[in-house]
């Protein structure tokens, strides 16, 4: 899958602004609009540059008005474009929430299939940056919970720019979750001539391992990788599974890890309740029950509004240690 | 029915494993069944209520016909992938309600039966292992915690394995692969009037070539031919100038075959298998040794794919790795002779006067004396060992 | 507004008064249809009709070109029947069949045609809003000189997102029309009730070219209609046009006794100001055309509306793989 990267790392950010400028060279119909994402390239600057590259013809600032943003994209998106939008906080997806649910999610459905909406919201989840309860939610279940939209959360630069260049070329739309945690992790990349993509509904194996699957998203995977190596020291083989995509989910990949490991934990920042680890722990429970040596367990964020103050903030998401607790808690059984 | 290889037409049912009236889960193995080339254990697609069961063990039943359905709690058959609308889901235009096809997972809500009270808590998994190794759940002790894990039934397995009092037995229900390999020995020596000839072999010249192979060739590991490879190729140089071994025995016919599928018996920790290495006598010895450790390697990881063990004509089984020096094997009918390979062993001979040591290995042919007469065999066994002595056309 | 030279509906023909004067018609004896058919159970769900507000579509639709872009609402069967949706598909669509404009998967309140620029009609209230605005951005960058014109009704007119999408309009200067039909109540509730200030100055104060027509006059309409789409065209941007009318008969089927309202204030409206009445008496009046032809118009469309429904009623209804079908676009 890795194509060469030559040794070249870059960061999250720039690889996310690397895959938007080569689908706006590559496809004269992607646009991009959002609050301050032209001149000055966005708050947390990943569409630096891009307003000079390709002009005001094509890019656009905005007004604070998140249901225009994205409702505006809707209607471009069924008569021509390929509209690549931000939100600039994913708490800020509420505000858009019936273009994205009941208008782009359903529009190419109740058509009966004569309508297609090709548009990608970028937005951020995550906490960690003492942003309090309004700028720190992780809401990506929302929209995952709504047939007609597919939802995509990278956790490496390399997905990144893969995965959101295989956004923009989808033909549904596609909202897009950036962890503002890890817009400055570095990863390698390879060289912009090489145009390469990856398939949303495919899983990443980022560790293998024996005694344990890990599945984890976005930032959490990296959480994940960390344990894991701290676990490996106390000879446990944690597997680290990275779905990438959670709809479409490659629930193939994850059942048959638990399959081999008859252990699972789900991390993900997302609320707990009624989460995507809940989901996908029934999952794993549905198609691997006879595998399971103990119940699945999940780790996401506790069910309280982000706290501002960091000594509490820090208690609310899934950290390296918990995972590790629990995972020696498991495998003693 | 299942249908289970192409151009196949029609199955028989072997016995059911599930009860009528029985909760299946989806992934639980529901019945046996057997085709012409294996007895296979067949796993529920789908979950529910076992019903409407109309074939009976040793019915022959064509592929794709109903045999039986899975109902919810509610007396419906659960929608698998696609829609599926039954009698007793119609309704009037306008009004049905259509089942929704699968969305990923059946999400419909089949109740399952409930855990009486009491009972020990087991995982699932240790559920599964103890199934499978028919141990009998209430004899297994949980270790420090609470409830039954996969390691306390692999503990009872290995003390098991390791002598339990004379008193006590664990049963095991004869299933899956012992099963096949059950009924195939017992048909086998209850039809086939099995004869067995028996010659040694000087294998001097055999291990000289190999010792100048694993110098000669770079890279060593199986890129030079070893013993079990050399024997198969000789087994096949033979078979090649003896074609009348190389045949089935099917309702008083014989079948002689001009391919020679050579099966080759792999012994697992739970039975026997025979995977095959198809046109060996086209192959050369080191093909033959790097196919056969690709076969041997998935055999024990279980992951040997159906057309990859049916199909030979005829079989090489050797335990000279276990210092037997020579048996007797079971033919595996339908074919008609089965060659049965020792371990090496340095004997005393006397040539010119003088006593001599030579590694010699022990060959036993067992023919079925339906198709093949015991000198017919024993030309076979004289080529065989000739071709070793001399070790010519063996790479 | 400056005027220039003749009202656009002064250059009209007789040919082209008579066919508008049989699209809204053909919107009357349909809404008249669908109603009845909804009573004897032949319509599943709900539905909105526009009995009395015939002349808005018609109006507008007239003044457009079919690639231009409408967007419609959960009473969208005229805007869809004004921008040239088949008859036949519509029945269609409103008994939930396979053949209907969305394969019976929309309904009623959902008929989208991109055949006639009909980007769908839409079942939230002021949910098509940025749909019509982001159509007309997408039509100013691909440079096709096409507007698009957003129906909605004064129910809408506090929904947040008007603001927002008249407010990208009109800093982007978009080719879109914000057509508010203003029938006097939103579902239940009269207009005046819960709408605060001018109509009018929702537009003025965004900077967007806005007027007021007589909804109720087809011609008056067009004239509306043909100026917004000028000034669309000549790349000066939105306009926001108040349609002044009124329906006939309640917000939806289960709407019957209406006692929000008084049977005088509605009888005064059907006898005085009945659209096809109005054009009825120019066509006669002005362009002497006989009572006969026209009811030779009337005739005819009923009897295309007794065919279509046969055959909609005949064709299947979708089977069930349809249903997992478009979720996603390949």
């Amino acid at each position: 899958m890795s194509m060469q990267t030559n040794g070249r790392e870059i960061t999250m950010s720039e690889a996310i602004n690397e895959a938007i400028r080569e689908e706006m060279g590559r496809d004269e119909n992607v646009v991009l609009w959002g609050e301050d994402v032209g001149a000055a390239g966005g708050v947390f600057k990943v569409t630096k540059g891009i307003l000079d590259r390709f002009g005001p013809e094509r890019v656009f600032d905005t007004p604070i008005s998140e249901a225009g943003i994205v409702g505006l994209a809707v209607g471009a998106a069924m008569t021509g474009l390929r509209p690549v939008v931000e939100v600039m906080f994913g708490d800020f997806l509420t505000l858009a929430m019936d273009q994205l649910v009941n208008q782009a999610a359903k529009i190419h459905y109740m058509s009966g299939g004569t309508f297609r909406v090709p548009m990608v919201v970028r937005t951020t989840l995550g906490a960690g940056r003492r942003t309090a309860a309004q700028h720190s939610q992780s809401l990506h279940a929302w929209v995952a919970h709504i047939p007609g939209l597919k939802v995509v959360l990278p956790s490496s630069p390399y997905d990144a720019k893969g995965l959101l260049k295989t956004a923009i070329r989808d033909n549904n739309p596609v909202v897009f979750f950036e962890d503002k945690i890890s817009y400055q992790r570095k990863g390698p990349v390879p060289d912009p001539d090489q145009d390469y993509t990856i398939s949303f509904g495919q899983a990443d194996v980022k560790r293998e391992g024996s005694d344990l699957t890990i599945i984890a998203t976005s930032s959490m995977v990296h959480m994940a990788l960390t344990a894991a190596s701290k676990l490996s020291e106390d000879g446990i083989q944690a597997e680290v599974i990275d779905p990438r995509t959670l709809v479409p989910l490659d629930s193939q990949t994850l059942i048959d890890s638990v399959k081999k490991t008859s252990r699972c934990i789900v991390v993900d920042q997302g609320y707990q309740s009624f989460g995507v680890t809940a989901e996908i722990a029934a999952l794993v429970a549905e198609q691997a029950f006879y595998a399971l040596d103990v119940p699945v367990r999940r780790l996401g964020a506790v069910d309280v509004p982000i706290p501002f103050s960091p000594s509490l903030e820090d208690l609310t998401i899934p950290t390296v240690e918990s995972i590790v607790v629990l995972a020696h808690e498991m495998v003693a059984g | 029915m299942p249908a289970l290889e192409m151009a196949q037409d029609s199955a028989t049912l072997v016995r059911w494993t599930k009860n009528e009236g029985e909760y299946v889960t989806k992934g639980e193995v529901l019945m046996e069944v057997e085709t012409d080339k294996a007895t296979i254990e067949i796993e529920s697609t789908g979950s529910g209520v076992l019903s409407r069961v109309t074939a009976h063990a040793g019915d022959q039943i064509p592929v794709g016909q109903v045999i039986a359905v899975l109902l919810d709690a509610d007396g419906h058959s659960p929608t698998q992938a696609g829609p599926v609308v039954t009698a007793s889901q119609g309704g009037s235009e306008g009004k049905s309600q259509s089942p929704a096809p699968d969305l990923r997972t059946n999400s419909k809500v089949v109740k399952a039966p409930e855990r009486t009270s009491g009972r020990k808590l087991i995982s699932p998994k240790a559920r599964r292992l103890a199934s499978e190794h028919g141990l009998d759940l209430s004899t297994v002790r949980q270790g420090s915690g609470q409830v039954i894990r996969a390691s306390d039934i692999s503990s009872m397995l290995t003390a098991r394995g390791g002598g339990l009092a004379s008193v006590e037995y664990a049963a095991v229900r004869l299933r899956g692969k012992r099963k096949v390999i059950a009924d195939r020995t017992q048909k086998s020596h209850q039809t086939a009037p099995h004869i067995a000839l028996r010659l040694s072999i000087d294998m001097s010249e055999v291990q000289k070539l190999i010792e100048r192979e694993k110098t000669t060739v770079k890279g060593g590991g199986n890129r030079s031919p070893n013993l079990t490879s050399i024997l198969l190729k000789a087994a096949a140089v033979a078979l090649a100038k003896h074609p009348g071994l190389n045949a089935h025995l099917v309702n008083d016919e014989v079948r002689q075959y001009s391919c020679i599928h050579l099966g080759v018996a792999v012994a697992l920790d739970d039975g026997v298998v025979v995977p095959v290495i198809r046109d060996a006598g086209k192959k050369r010895t080191v093909e033959i040794h790097q196919e056969l450790e690709d076969l041997v390697a998935r055999a024990r990881r279980d992951r040997l794919k159906p057309e990859e063990m049916t199909g030979s004509t005829f079989t090489v089984t050797n335990l000279g790795m276990f210092g037997v020096e020579s048996f007797s094997a079971i033919l595996n009918t339908p074919e008609v002779a089965i060659l049965s390979l020792g371990c090496t062993v340095d004997k005393a001979i006397k040539t010119q006067g003088q006593v001599d040591f030579r590694p010699f290995l022990e060959a036993t042919i067992n023919v079925d004396h339906r198709a093949i007469d015991g000198a017919v065999a024993a030309k076979y066994l004289q080529t065989f060992k000739h071709v070793l002595e001399s070790a010519q056309v063996l790479l | 507004m400056k005027t220039k030279g003749p009202k656009p509906s002064a250059e009209i023909g007789v040919e082209k008064l008579t066919d508008m004067y049989g699209q809204m018609v053909t919107i009357r004896l349909f809404e008249e249809r669908v109603v009845e058919l909804y009573r004897r159970a032949q319509i599943p769900g709900i539905a909105h009709v526009s009995i009395g507000q015939e002349a808005v579509p018609v109006g507008i639709c007239n003044a457009l070109r079919t690639n231009d872009y409408i967007t419609s609402t959960h009473r969208g069967h005229a805007h869809c029947l004004a921008k040239g949706a088949d008859i036949t598909q519509m029945f269609a669509e409103l008994f939930g069949k396979v053949t209907g404009y969305c394969r019976g998967k929309g309904g009623s309140m959902h008929i989208a045609n991109p055949a006639t620029g009909n980007l769908g009609a839409n079942a939230i209230v002021g949910g098509s809003i940025p749909i019509a605005t982001g159509a007309a951005l997408s039509a100013k960058l691909r440079k096709t000189n096409q507007v698009a014109v957003c129906f909605f009704g004064d129910g809408a007119l506090n929904q947040g997102v008007l603001l927002e999408s008249m407010n990208f309009a009109s800093i982007w200067r978009l080719p879109v029309i914000y057509v508010c039909e203003n029938n006097q109540y939103g579902e239940y509730t009269p207009t005046k009730r819960v709408t605060a200030g001018d109509i009018e100055m929702r537009g003025k104060a965004l900077d967007i070219r806005t007027a007021v027509a007589d909804g109720m006059d087809v011609l008056a309409v067009y004239d509306a209609a043909c100026e917004a789409v000028d000034h669309a065209k000549s790349g000066k941007g939105p306009s926001f046009l108040v349609m002044e009318t009124y329906r006939f008969i309640g917000h939806g089927m289960s709407d019957v006794d209406r006692a929000y309202r008084t049977r005088e204030e509605e009888q005064e409206w059907q006898r005085a100001r009945d659209p096809i009445d109005r054009l009825r008496t120019t066509l006669i009046e002005e362009w002497r055309l006989k009572q006969s032809a026209l009811d030779a118009i009337s005739s005819g469309v009923a009897k295309q509306i007794d065919i279509s429904v046969e055959a909609a009623q005949k064709a299947p209804l979708p089977a069930a793989e349809e249903l997992m079908k478009h979720v996603y676009a390949d």
